[in-house]
């Protein structure tokens, strides 16, 4: 008997054999290249240097603002993807020593490596990780178009893999697998997000698994401690055998409380949806058995490739959430919400000195029609296969809602001139996070079918606090009185004008802020699938009468007294 | 061109944050910028490069600033060191 500590990945306890498969993912191409190959080398290598810049980009809007640490990790990942002499080193390496382009970034890498390892600081050999990190999503990047492997995962066994990559998580799914575990693997890379949505125990850095475990051993894989047991002894087989009923049981009430429509306790019914960045966790319990997706954000379409698809590539990705989800269910696309600070050099932008006050969201779509136009298309294509829903992000005046829908109309004529099917009657709403759409709200409601608060930027907008901000992580808060007035000036907007009021903003996974928000009157709320149990747990709590009472009683303390006066209520 | 002498005093020595923040800071300048640890000399423009000198605590540097703005190239960059990268 033998047991193996990894990284945690994705929950769940099972027993099973091995199978070992021995792709060649990352190993790095031989010998050297011509002379005339030399400039398709270096082109590709800086290609995969942009996409692991993308990569982290896309990490970074998913990773809640808490999770310090790893936004610092990641951050300082991207400084080094950025480091020009790193680009010119290896550059140099593929046009003097005529070396492939991923041979060429592994060896700088392991260069760098070597060196450190001799430094006897320990912290600083530490870094070594980092570097290994960086190297493995450049290679990455580099051969992630062309892998096929799924010939060679068997069913119903321990798959044991070298790496891992994206599509790889998704093939490997196919073959109905028990469990993963991967040699290396960094928790803060695509595929680790991806994996979190198949539904099966996930490990990653379990070092020389290839080596330890042959075809067929017998091992128990325990998902949730990040731990695997080779040939386990009778102790550790009956503790799995009760371990096991134990955590299906829990599963089963999980997904039971998932299914189960939310209410307040007072009967009063409230929508819960979950916030998604990849098609893929539409599948995830969390986001599939609850009341739909309340923001799918579509960043990523552009980040993975470094381009904007076109309507035929986005109609297959909306079609998926979609199909993925039970019929009927929402689910609210909000198109591009990116900003000239990432797009400068395709477009010729000028460099902006406050991106956040810049092109970006509606503003950037509204000046690159087509990109928006290809993007409202696919939207509409695949709006004849379920209930899509187009949320326009960043909207602060009435002039940019009236030309979003004149584009639409334009894209549905066509449309329908093609004889292509659609949703003719698709609703259309706007997210509200820039105060100007708060404090007009009564205006825009008369324009668009929904409203959809983004508490993130509202916050950051209406107290010009930066949320990344460190130093402003204090003035930086939702539970700020002139925040919460616009709130509520919008969602009594949305009631005086009969339209749907939701939120989908961080404010809506935190537990604190639930009860706030059902006693300012909001009835809908989209959450981040880490915090659907724990919302739905709260939303039931309370009755909308005692929650609306709480709020006057509360509201005139300031921003420090009305959180801590939030957390005491959700403690009893 | 400035000759400037520092120790580092940080507890963790140049990892990739202080990197990443000198090389940013340098890069805001049109002068050249070197940094010197025993025998080996690296861009100070450079993340990787100043990463490979790795430096931990109490190594002392030598720092080159050679062009039109070295005094306030130099001045900033000092700055940075004493102020142990804003981490203590």
């Amino acid at each position: 008997m033998k047991e193996y500590i990894g990284y945690s990945i994705a929950p769940g306890l099972i027993a099973g054999n091995i199978n070992l498969v021995e792709g060649d993912i990352f190993t790095v191409s031989k010998g050297h290249i011509k002379d005339s190959e030399i400039e398709d080398h270096i082109q590709s290598f800086q290609n995969a240097i942009t996409l692991s810049i993308n990569e982290i980009d896309l990490l970074l809007t998913y990773l809640e603002t808490r999770a310090k640490d790893e936004r610092d990790i990641l951050q300082s990942h991207q400084e080094i993807l950025k480091d020009k002499i790193l680009i010119e080193d290896v550059a140099a390496i593929i046009r003097e020593e005529l070396k492939p382009a991923d041979r060429a970034v592994q060896e700088y890498f392991n260069k760098m490596i070597d060196r450190l390892s001799d430094i006897d600081d320990v912290v600083l050999s530490q870094r070594k990780e980092d570097f290994e990190d960086i190297k493995m999503r450049i290679i990455r990047n580099m051969h992630h178009q062309d892998i096929h492997i799924n010939d060679l995962v068997k069913e119903n066994k321990v798959v044991v893999l070298a790496e891992i990559i994206p599509s790889l998580v998704l093939s490997i799914k196919d073959s109905h697998p028990l469990a993963v575990i991967v040699e290396k693997g960094s928790p803060h890379s695509h595929s680790a997000i991806i994996a979190k949505s198949i539904g099966i125990p996930v490990i990653f850095n379990i070092e020389n698994a290839l080596k330890e475990f042959k075809e067929n051993d017998f091992v128990i894989v325990y998902g949730t401690e990040g731990k695997v047991i080779l040939d386990p002894d009778m102790k550790h087989i009956k503790e799995y055998e009760i371990l096991e009923k134990r955590v299906k049981k829990e599963y089963k009430k999980k997904i039971a409380l998932l299914k189960t429509p939310t209410f307040t306790k007072d009967k009063t019914k409230i929508e819960l949806m979950g916030n998604i960045e990849f098609p893929e966790e539409c599948e995830m319990p969390e986001v599939k058995y609850i009341d739909g997706v309340g923001l799918f954000r579509t960043e990523f379409l552009y980040f993975l490739e470094n381009t904007f698809p076109s309507a035929e590539n986005q109609f297959i990705v909306y079609k998926q959430v979609i199909e993925n989800l039970p019929a009927g269910k929402p689910v609210y696309v909000r198109t591009f919400d990116v900003g000239g600070d990432k797009l400068q050099r395709e477009f010729g932008l000028h460099k902006e000195v406050n991106p956040n006050l810049g092109c970006r969201g509606i503003r950037f779509l509204l000046k690159y029609k087509e990109i928006f136009r290809q993007q409202i298309r696919g939207i509409l294509m695949a709006s004849a296969y379920g209930n899509l829903k187009i949320m326009l992000p960043m909207i602060s005046s009435i002039k940019e809602v009236i030309e979003s829908h004149e584009l639409i109309s334009q894209e549905k004529a066509l449309l329908t001139k093609e004889k292509i099917a659609f949703n003719k009657k698709i609703e259309v709403g706007i997210m509200i996070e820039i105060p100007s759409s708060a404090i007009l709200a009564d205006q825009f409601a008369e324009h668009v079918d929904f409203f959809s608060i983004g508490t993130n930027d509202l916050t950051q907008y209406v107290l010009a606090a930066d949320r990344n901000n460190e130093a402003l992580a204090d003035e930086y808060t939702y539970y700020d009185p002139a925040v919460i007035e616009l709130i509520k000036t919008t969602i009594s907007a949305g009631q005086r004008n009969n339209i749907d009021v939701k939120l989908c903003g961080e404010m809506a996974s935190d537990p604190v802020a639930v009860p706030l928000l059902l006693g300012l009157g909001l009835r809908s709320f989209s959450a981040n699938i880490g915090g659907i149990i724990q919302v739905k747990k709260i939303l039931s709590r309370f009755t909308i009468a005692e929650l609306e009472n709480f709020y006057k009683e509360h509201q005139n303390i300031s921003q420090e007294e009305l959180q801590q006066a939030y957390k005491q209520l959700i403690k009893q | 061109m400035i000759i400037k002498t520092v120790t580092l005093t940080n507890k963790l020595g140049i990892h990739v944050r202080p990197a990443s923040l000198i090389s940013k800071t340098a890069s805001k300048y049109k002068s050249n910028f070197l940094i010197r640890k025993d025998d080996m000399e690296i861009n100070g423009k450079s993340v990787m490069g100043i990463m490979m000198l790795g430096a931990g605590k109490d190594t002392e540097l030598e720092l080159f600033f050679d062009g039109v703005d070295e005094q306030e190239m130099m001045e900033d960059i000092v700055k940075l060191f004493e102020d142990k990268f804003g981490e203590e």
